[in-house]
């Protein structure tokens, strides 16, 4: 390939990594709870979209199939940690109610410390979901996707992504509410 | 209101979501209570996602992170170049070899009937002739043979190490044993 073409081809992946960055890590943060394995499962998903850009298919929009490799990024993921904590002793404090990183328990005013214990116990009911509502909950409200989009990126029809927002909604409440 | 004429889950959030006004939901309250169900835990869930995605993420880290991406894609150096990855070379492998044999064995037969009417102008069966005869035929005995080189090879390998690892192996101090140095 000329260099030219390289170039070109090197900037515009950049300017496609800042269009979707940020709201790809709010994805996989949000799925695997963890900003480290959330910033590999990203690099993960650009490094196969860079590498697969050929096959990509413009008769559904860029943003679905890249987010349906970052939710494959953050499976796989998720099963490798899986099997990483299978021969790992738990931690005492493994607790659902654990800060969602370590940074967040240093000292803070108390207001800040009442909001980060507020958004703790959320995340925590978010997680407590059954995987399909938790799915199509972050897809939808956490990282703004129409249902249609996330009808085509989880493979369920309309009406069926409709469903498990509500049930997903109605769960997260009772959660909330003990 | 009887319950069966309530609107349904996906109904209702199909009217949260397009703000949309429905004659049921006007004068429901059960279903207006529904409906707000959604929208304050919905508005409370985004909130603290935002809390602790900013918590999580601040915005060095995030730097940091695309930065980190764009030096992997430029280690892999070669921009818009189709890969199959994750390959399945095993696969990929045995797709290539198995017609590579069968030719071998087809061009075997053909060259060993050949060679067995040039022995044998008379005879219409060269297969009933002594094996000798059609040795073309017999590239499966290579790779019997390389077979049986590489499971000797491997078979020596996971056996123990060799002399010449073990002589450096007697060398090195065990953690275990004191060193005489000290």
């Amino acid at each position: 390939m000329a260099s030219g073409d390289r170039d070109n081809a090197r900037e515009r992946f950049t300017a496609l990594v800042d269009l979707q960055h940020r709201r790809a890590l709010r994805i996989a943060y949000h799925y695997l709870r963890d900003a480290d394995d959330a910033a590999e499962a990203v690099q993960d998903a650009f490094l196969r979209v860079f590498v697969h850009i050929a096959t990509y298919s413009e008769s559904r929009p860029f943003e679905v199939w890249f987010t349906r490799i970052l939710v494959n990024a953050c499976l796989d993921r998720r099963k490798a940690r899986g099997r990483r904590l299978k021969w790992t002793i738990p931690m005492a404090d493994a607790s659902p109610n654990r800060p969602l990183d370590p940074a967040s328990t240093a000292p803070t005013p108390e207001q800040r410390m009442m909001t980060r214990a507020r958004a703790g116990e959320i995340s925590a009911a978010l997680a407590k979901l059954p995987a399909r509502q938790r799915d199509v909950f972050v897809l939808r409200y956490l990282s703004d996707q129409t249902p249609g989009d996330v009808s085509a990126m989880l493979g369920l029809s309309e009406a069926t992504v409709r469903v498990h927002l509500f049930r997903a909604i109605r769960r997260l409440r009772t959660l909330l509410e003990r | 209101m009887a319950h069966a004429h309530h609107l349904t889950d996906s109904r209702l959030h199909e009217l949260w979501e397009m703000h949309a006004p429905d004659p049921h939901l006007a004068s429901c309250a059960a279903c207006q209570a529904r409906l707000a169900e959604i929208d304050g835990v919905t508005s409370a869930v985004q909130t603290a996602a935002d809390v602790a995605f900013s918590e999580a993420f601040p915005d060095r880290r995030v730097e940091a992170s695309r930065h980190r991406i764009l030096q992997a894609v430029e280690r892999l150096n070669r921009p818009g170049q189709i890969v199959t990855f994750p390959g399945t070379p095993f696969v990929a492998a045995r797709q290539r070899t198995r017609p590579r044999w069968m030719v071998a064995a087809a061009a075997g037969l053909i060259l060993g009937l050949g060679l067995g009417r040039l022995t044998h102008p008379g005879s219409l069966a060269p297969a009933l002739q002594p094996a000798a005869a059609l040795s073309p035929v017999a590239p499966a005995s290579y790779s019997v043979v390389a077979d049986d080189d590489l499971l000797f090879a491997l078979e020596t390998a996971s056996t123990g190490p060799v002399p010449v690892l073990r002589s450096i192996h007697e060398l090195t101090p065990l953690s275990d044993q004191p060193d005489p140095l000290w």
